[in-house]
């Protein structure tokens, strides 16, 4: 069991003020991470895992990370396959060549509607279509870095999905569109039925309509559409949205704690965001985190959680296997 | 910075008119409370503030790129009791300035804004600043000379230019052919420009560094990495920096201490982990741009 996947949060600051996410009303950065710590984290992982590792550099916006081309310069350089999700609105040319010149494989830009008041909306920021486009812009120049689009489905954006899934079709230097269903937003106190709140839920969509809208999108994924969800992940959004309260895996456990870690900016490592950290990058080597007592009580807890947690139905979606009939010969 | 939207933060109006009285309580000293930005006199309000808070006896400062100062903002800022003022000047030659500020016409906006507020001098200091950078390297000693001879400003402060915000590069950002051009890249001809301004400082030019600060320019110039051997960090014990959204941080590398739209300053300063937090960063030993520009502190 070793480690596949690795979600480097470099940085919980943004520029956006975004409808589903505030973390950047509150979350600040904690005691960041040096360089060069970051670059000893990545010699250890690297030498720890003898299977391809991907690290996905996630934030807020990744690119208010003083350094950051440093980082996925050196992770390129030792072998690993890099992504990167941004808002897109710091991405100006000299950007995008550095960008470029870093060796990043995937960067993918959120984008919730082509219509620029709705995607300025939902961000929160006049401006921010205009620059999301203009950066797909300066890069439909180069072939490199793989692009995708990144898409939360939401009540304010569902009469513009399949727009955008044609839009991302056509598009050549687009590799793919990725749907999330909208959760209760990062950096809000936990309620079971925030979407229910006022505040919030003008973000919940129609069941009916989201359920129209999502058969429309399994009907394009159908006939090859470059849209990156399973089937059963569109499926199993079309349930969530009826009823997210009773939305759990059954049949399968939690995946997570099996091949994945999250660092954080302060360099905390967590297998699940919702229990404690296995380790710190700053002092831990990460074999000796991943296999620590610390990690192992973690996992017997990730095997035995039943929350609803909604990260199953994103990020970390998995289909459950169908149980297989054995037919005797 | 600039490349920012306008909605990343923005501090109250109302908060900040009050904090004068919280600041009173946790400074010492001087009591200097600095205003800057981004470009702080885009801040709705900000004169009004300043004389709230020199009425409560604070000493304010401001730095500011000098664009928008006319004869009545000159005014504003001088009666509301502004004590200092470091405006940005990179260069007497307004090509080199305006390339550097991105802005053609600021060279010309920003003397006479020095003109402006210099009829107040009595009570008012007003500074040039200028970052030391491959662009204008040739030109800093006629840009002292100037400064004396003009007697727009009262002194000349410099920095050394540092990796831009945002510059998406730590290590060896100079080398990046992006930035390349902020780099002086003849070291003897740098050294040659810091010896004589040593020697101008010397002579009785108005240069506001110590001579200390410019031979840790030198330094710097030769190998941006290495921090100066032997020097600890004083800013824990010296300085609290607030950013827009309220946050409060004794060093900018680590998370804040707390925010000042929930907690008083003086709870703040007052919680358990500060102490601790200081004495972490005297003996902090980590390369870092804050002590080679602004904060430099001679030993």
């Amino acid at each position: 069991m070793r480690i596949k996947q690795c979600d480097l949060v470099v940085t919980e600051n943004c520029c956006l003020r975004c409808k589903m996410c505030h973390i950047w009303k509150h979350k600040r950065d904690d005691e960041q991470v040096l360089l060069d710590e970051y670059l000893r984290f990545f010699d250890s992982l690297r030498d720890f895992s003898r299977e391809p590792v991907q690290i996905q550099f996630v934030g807020g916006e990744p690119l208010l990370k003083k350094g950051l081309l440093d980082l996925i310069g050196h992770a390129c350089g030792k072998g690993f396959s890099t992504t990167m999700t941004t808002n897109g609105f710091l991405v100006d040319r000299n950007a995008v060549e550095m960008l470029k010149e870093s060796g990043l494989q995937t960067l993918g830009f959120s984008l919730e509607s082509m219509k620029k008041e709705k995607h300025d909306f939902l961000r929160g920021t006049n401006g921010a279509y205009e620059r999301v486009m203009k950066a797909l812009e300066y890069f439909s120049e180069y072939h490199s870095p793989d692009i995708f689009i990144a898409t939360i489905i939401n009540g304010q954006n569902l009469d513009d999905l399949a727009e955008l899934a044609e839009w991302v079709n056509v598009n050549r230097r687009l590799d793919f569109i990725y749907f999330q269903a909208v959760m209760q937003p990062f950096g809000t106190k936990e309620n079971e039925e925030w979407f229910k709140d006022e505040e919030f839920k003008f973000l919940w969509p129609d069941a009916d309509k989201a359920s129209e809208v999502l058969d429309k999108l399994i009907h394009l994924k159908s006939s090859s559409y470059k849209i990156n969800n399973q089937l059963a992940q569109l499926e199993s959004f079309k349930s969530y949205f009826r009823d997210p309260g009773t939305f759990i895996k059954k049949r399968t456990k939690c995946n997570l704690g099996k091949d994945a870690v999250t660092v954080l900016p302060d360099g905390n490592i967590f297998l699940c965001l919702a229990m404690e950290p296995i380790g710190n990058i700053k002092a831990d080597r990460i074999e000796d985190a991943w296999s620590s007592e610390k990690a192992e009580r973690v996992r017997g807890k990730i095997a035995n959680c039943r929350n609803n947690c909604k990260l199953m139905i994103n990020c970390f979606f998995e289909e459950e296997k169908k149980e297989c009939q054995v037919l005797d010969a | 910075m600039w490349k920012l939207p306008e909605t990343s933060g923005c501090l109250d109006n109302h908060l900040l008119e009050r904090l004068g009285i919280q600041l009173n309580e946790v400074l010492s000293g001087d009591k200097e409370v600095v205003f800057s930005g981004g470009e702080p006199l885009l801040y709705d309000g900000i004169t009004k503030i300043i004389k709230i808070y020199s009425r409560e006896g604070l000493r304010v400062g401001m730095a500011s790129n000098g664009v928008l100062i006319d004869s009545k903002k000159a005014k504003d800022l001088a009666d509301a009791g502004l004590k200092n003022i470091q405006i940005s000047f990179d260069s007497l030659y307004p090509d080199t300035h305006d390339f550097l500020r991105g802005v053609a016409g600021s060279h010309e906006r920003v003397l006479k804004a020095a003109q402006y507020l210099n009829v107040y001098r009595d009570t008012l200091t007003v500074c040039a600043q200028t970052v030391i950078s491959g662009r204008n390297i040739d030109e800093i000693i006629d840009t002292v000379q100037f400064v004396k001879d003009s007697k727009c400003f009262s002194h000349i402060s410099f920095m050394a230019v540092t990796a831009p915000f945002f510059a998406l590069l730590e290590n060896n950002w100079q080398e990046h052919k992006e930035f390349t051009f902020l780099w002086p890249q003849d070291p003897e001809k740098t050294d040659s420009v810091i010896n004589r301004l040593i020697e101008m400082k010397d002579e009785g030019y108005p240069i506001a560094n110590p001579v200390s600060h410019l031979e840790l320019f030198r330094e710097y110039f030769h190998n941006p990495g290495v921090r100066k051997s032997g020097s600890s960090c004083h800013l824990g014990d010296n300085v609290v920096s607030v950013d827009p959204l309220g946050d409060l941080r004794l060093c900018c590398s680590t998370g804040p201490l707390g925010n000042i739209n929930r907690s008083r300053l003086l709870d703040i300063l007052r919680g358990s982990e500060v102490e601790d937090l200081r004495a972490k960063m005297r003996s902090c030993d980590k390369t870092c741009n804050a002590l080679v520009n602004c904060f430099f502190k001679e030993q």
